[in-house]
């Protein structure tokens, strides 16, 4: 067979070529190395434009759903106000949370720190997200602990999660975890800043509860490998990282400390109506692969147009979050939740709801 | 619930994101949805409705953008001199981010108009079948423009990243 043309590896990657020609170049790609070589360029390249497209809906405030007049645009979202911190609370809560956790340090009163992936300090004002303390040990799927300060409660119910008054982090992180919070508080950092209007994803109510959001604070952005999308060179070299940041919403102040997957109740192919950020169109939530994916989620991996399992999302993880599927990016943090309630399967994403249907798919 | 009510809900909001992508502003993006299903109320029978709507959105965005590249250029002035005497006000983005979407929006802008087109519709969900009706292409072609597309948008979008790393270097330096 002659070698695949581009045009023809894009449309197999979209799905869009006939069952046919598509077991051909399905085929070709596995026996020719050049060839292989394209379909893997090429799929990194879809999912970097999609994340550049998807670059173009931050938009000032003005353009992001309220008019001229200062009325809602359609389908503008409002933040909810009931958890709203002002600046000065958030900054004080932040400070006295940090001589809390001075005094415990000093007078020998921290506990070992228990096993955990994601330590990180959220504050509305910097919508910030700090790992500090992460791959402290690598635990067994099995073990699904998440733990959550929640000065401002989530306004939807959290499995996993409970809280605590504290942000101070324990035992030998202890250190960094106090430079971090100094970090993350420090309102003068003009990295740090961000407008109450930036969050058009974290204004939505996907991510309004205690894992959504972007991460902002420079250490989140080392973590999640800078705020833009690299393009070819990631999706050359993306499976390198090694942890993810937590988003935050921009009403919270919390610790998160995440222990590990859980969920493999969610592990299947499913279809979702329309492309959301990063994600393809058909995709596999995988269960049998804990701590592949990213920061110790689950594998998100493609479909291909034979409806076989393909290659791991190199940047991409899932894990169950009060009782939904939460699929995350490094960069974007959560793309979209997936809630089953009996047969009827419901999702969101940042960009909105999407209409997601469970759909076969066959082994690698 | 009449045509035009089915045809709103299920559309508007792609048509919405399509456009406010394509165009960089909200305001003008519902303008121009909401012409589309206007003339969609009009047009009586459709037979493939989104690549119908999509088609119509992107030749209302190419005439509008023709008759008012003037205006808008003027109006650009205006702010830009209005902005000048504001006081400093503080940021609504951080920088990084506004920095992405600008180099985002400069890499868009550097591919050729169908190509950013096919792209855009792609990324709202439309298959090739659509796009290719939407964009009088051959469906054949249509791979081969989102491949070309996609490759041209990463590498303005890295150009863009890499200058600006130059920029910071030499700033600091």
């Amino acid at each position: 067979m002659q070698h695949l043309d581009e045009g023809t590896i894009h449309a197999w990657i979209d799905g869009e070529l006939p069952p046919d020609e598509a077991s051909r170049v399905e085929s070709h790609a596995k026996s020719c190395a050049a060839c292989g070589a394209m379909v893997a360029e090429a799929r990194g390249l879809v999912a970097a434009s999609s994340r550049i497209v998807a670059a173009l809906d931050i938009l000032p405030q003005a353009q992001r759903g309220v008019t001229p007049h200062g009325v809602p645009a359609f389908g503008a979202r409002k933040a909810p106000r009931r958890w709203a911190m002002s600046r000065v609370t958030t900054t004080i809560a932040a400070t006295l949370g940090l001589a809390a956790g001075v005094v415990l340090f000093f007078r020998g009163k921290i506990e070992e720190p228990p096993r955990s992936i994601h330590t990180v300090v959220l504050t509305r004002d910097t919508t910030l997200a700090v790992p500090l303390a992460k791959a402290a040990s690598p635990t067994a799927p099995t073990t699904q602990t998440a733990r959550t300060t929640s000065i401002a409660a989530s306004p939807r119910p959290v499995d996993h999660v409970e809280s605590r008054k504290s942000v101070a982090t324990r035992g030998n992180q202890t250190r960094d975890a106090i430079a971090a919070v100094v970090t993350a508080s420090a309102p003068a950092s003009p990295i740090a800043q961000v407008s109450p209007a930036m969050p058009a994803r974290s204004a939505a109510p996907m991510t309004a509860m205690g894992v959504g959001g972007q991460p902002r604070a420079p250490a989140a952005m080392a973590a999640a490998g800078g705020a833009a999308a690299s393009g070819l060179a990631e999706a050359k070299t993306a499976a390198s990282r090694k942890s993810m940041a937590i988003g935050a919403s921009p009403t919270q102040l919390m610790e998160v400390v995440v222990t590990g997957p859980s969920g493999p109740s969610y592990a299947g192919c499913y279809e979702v109506d329309q492309s959301t950020d990063v994600l393809p169109r058909r995709f596999a939530l995988r269960a049998d692969s804990a701590r592949a994916g990213v920061a110790g989620m689950y594998e998100v991996r493609y479909i291909d147009s034979t409806g076989a399992i393909d290659g791991r999302m190199v940047d991409a993880g899932w894990m169950e979050i009060s009782g939904r599927a939460v699929i995350r990016t490094a960069r974007s943090g959560e793309i979209l939740a997936i809630t089953r309630t009996g047969s009827a399967i419901g999702a969101e994403s940042p960009l909105g709801p999407r209409t997601v249907r469970q759909t076969s798919c066959r082994a690698p | 619930m009449t045509d035009l009510d089915r045809l709103f809900r299920e559309f508007n909001q792609p048509l919405v994101r399509y456009l406010t992508r394509r165009l960089g502003d909200r305001d003008w993006a519902e303008e121009v949805a909401q012409e589309t299903f206007l003339r969609a109320a009009r047009q009586g029978e459709i037979v493939s409705e989104r690549s119908w709507l999509f088609a119509v959105a992107t030749n209302l965005v190419r005439d509008e953008a023709k008759k008012d590249a003037r205006r808008r250029r003027h109006l650009e002035l205006l702010a830009q001199e209005a902005k000048a005497a504001e006081p400093v006000t503080p940021q609504l983005l951080t920088i990084e981010r506004a920095e992405e979407a600008a180099s985002a929006r400069r890499a868009l802008d550097a591919l050729g108009e169908r190509d950013r087109e096919a792209l855009l519709m792609r990324e709202e969900g439309l298959n090739y079948t659509e796009i290719a009706a939407a964009l009088s292409l051959s469906a054949g072609s249509v791979g081969t423009t989102l491949a070309r597309a996609r490759r041209r948008l990463v590498e303005a979008y890295e150009a863009q990243q890499r200058a600006l790393k130059d920029r910071g270097n030499h700033a600091a330096s």
